[in-house]
């Protein structure tokens, strides 16, 4: 009984303790943007590992979501006689919901765990010791152009996808379904309001993208260095970054809509 | 410039709670070649953690070229870095780099050098160690041999006045290891390194090390030229060198009696029950 209490303290001192450290993970990076903006080339090298690499799974991902979309909601809009108004319904779950959620989630399958594994590696094999002792500062070489390649990789995944989403839509929606494709277009047109649903649909997806980003190298950067230290590090930044996501997700949308 | 380049004067650290290095003083002179032997998990890898900045000692003093590392700040610490190069047991070379890149990094990192000049210094390096055919490989593609040599490339790429060699020798053949001896002892003379060298390799450490320290139980044991060493009398110095399973040097790690530790199953005791 009492040890199990005392278990539960020290687990969520631990937590706590690990929260504290990624707080100052993220303050030493971005205490390090200054001086590294020379190297420029290191961030455009992990834009490209982190989020051109993840455009395929986010494009056939986000046509599927938005045939889906499109079928459930016409069956469901086609009782009320409304189904003219598919396009708006498909706009908005995918610009206000579905394009930042999906793709963070996504994102943290596909380059979260990539980074917390390489990071950890790395890591647990001195390479990060090596940088050290050559006077150059791993947070600032290694974890900071993959926090920001992240960061701005997110919305702007969360934004294709939410695109290709519509484009399914309509595809699925005027080709097969038969909605008038002038409508589907128009209503959206009406309906969707740039500050209210786009713009923050986009400030979603930068707070998951900064989110996932920083659990990611911090994961693999505060790994235990050993294979299985590694891999639960790696488990961790896809579960906790799902949550995570899910989780602010609900706080901004009651904040926001 | 004082003669000894890294002077540690009673040092003190305890590492999970257990005192590694106690009272621990020692001088390393400047330019030459200084072993530090001594048993496996003695804390020769921790005291060079030390020396470059990696760990702080609980007490005592350690000054690098006339600076107290624990006292530095991260920009002095790294300023010092620069003219420190090390050795890792594993070789630590950047895995996504070919050897090339490997050696360019720190210079590359800390230099602005135009392309041509770097790749001829790069090469230079290469050539001293005897790899210059072999820049293209990537890491996973060398023998733990040819790590080796290639991270001592890196070591020196940026012409530094210490190198520190944590076990160069451990997992070679014998020709591997003459080759190590040979090239720690041209680069200390050609370049004017001063050379650390950690290992439990008797034979290779009094090849090529001007001083030798003796390192147990946390102290020097013994320390001398490397004839003074190996001429020594004293029991446990013998035991090291010749070799000796047990003797004042103990087998075993600290634990509790062995009786009562395999007869107490029952009672888990406290480190267990975690
Ligand atoms: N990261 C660590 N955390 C806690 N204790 C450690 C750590 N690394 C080493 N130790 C302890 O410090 C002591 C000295 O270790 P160290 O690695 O310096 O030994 P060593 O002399 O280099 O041994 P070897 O010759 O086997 O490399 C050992 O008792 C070890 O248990
Ligand atoms: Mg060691």
């Amino acid at each position: 009984m009492i040890s199990g209490v005392r278990r539960i303290g020290a687990y969520s001192l631990s937590v706590l303790a690990a929260t504290g450290r990624a707080c100052i993970l993220l303050i030493q990076m971005l205490g390090s943007i200054p001086s590294s903006v020379r190297r420029y080339e290191l961030f455009v090298e992990q834009l490209f590992r982190v989020g051109v690499l993840t455009l395929p799974i986010i494009i056939v991902a986000a046509l599927f979501v938005g045939m889906v979309l499109a079928l459930q909601g016409y069956n469901t809009l086609v009782d009320f006689g409304a189904e003219s108004s598919l396009g708006l319904l498909v706009a908005l779950s995918l610009t206000r919901e579905l394009g930042p959620v999906l793709a963070g989630l996504l994102f943290a399958g596909r380059a979260g765990a990539a980074l917390t594994a390489e990071i950890g590696l790395m890591k647990a094999t001195e390479q990060l010791a090596g940088m050290e002792m050559m006077a150059v500062d791993p947070v600032r070489r290694v974890l900071l152009p993959r926090f920001l390649a992240g960061m701005i990789s997110v919305p702007i995944l969360a934004a294709l996808f939410t695109a290709v989403g519509i484009l399914g839509g309509y595809l699925l929606g005027v080709n097969v379904l038969g909605v008038d494709q002038g409508v589907y277009w128009s209503v959206m047109q009406e309906g969707v309001d740039f500050q209210q649903d786009v713009l923050n649909g986009l400030l979603k997806s930068l707070v998951f993208g900064v989110l996932i980003s920083l659990l990611a190298v911090f994961m693999g950067y505060d790994a235990r260095p050993t294979p299985a230290g590694v891999g639960t590090a790696t488990t961790l930044t896809v579960v906790l970054s799902s949550l995570l996501v899910l989780a602010m997700d609900f706080s901004l949308t009651s904040m926001m809509f | 410039m004082s003669e000894n380049i890294v002077t540690l004067t009673d040092v003190h650290l305890k590492r999970a709670g257990k005192p590694v290095l106690v009272d621990l003083s020692l001088r390393i002179p400047r330019g030459k070649v200084t072993a530090v032997i001594g048993p496996s998990g003695v804390g020769k890898t921790t005291l060079l953690e030390l020396i470059g900045g990696r760990l702080r000692p609980d007490n005592g003093y350690l000054l690098v070229d006339g600076l107290s590392v624990p006292d530095l700040g991260r920009r002095e610490l790294f300023e010092l870095r620069r003219r420190m190069g090390m050795l890792f047991q594993g070789g630590a070379l950047l895995s996504d780099l070919d050897v090339y890149e490997n050696i360019a990094f720190p210079l590359r990192e800390h230099t602005h050098l135009p392309e041509p000049v770097l790749r001829q210094l790069i090469l230079m390096k290469l050539e001293l160690v005897g790899l210059r055919g072999a820049r293209r490989l990537m890491p996973d593609e060398l023998s733990g041999g040819m790590t080796r040599r290639v991270a001592l490339a890196r070591a020196v790429a940026m012409d530094p006045q210490i190198v520190m060699y944590d076990e160069p020798f451990t997992g070679l053949d014998p020709i591997s290891k003459a080759i190590i001896v040979k090239l720690i002892k041209k680069l200390n003379k050609t370049l004017a390194i001063t050379s650390i060298v950690v290992t439990h390799d008797v034979v290779e450490a009094i090849q090529i090390a001007d001083f030798v320290y003796m390192l147990g139980e946390g102290r020097v044991l013994a320390s001398g030229t490397a004839n003074e060493i190996q001429n020594s009398t004293r029991a446990d110095v013998r035991q090291f060198l010749q070799g000796q399973a047990d003797g004042p040097v103990p087998f075993h790690y600290e634990a509790d009696d062995y009786f009562s530790d395999l007869f107490n199953a029952g009672l888990l005791n406290k480190d267990e029950q975690r």
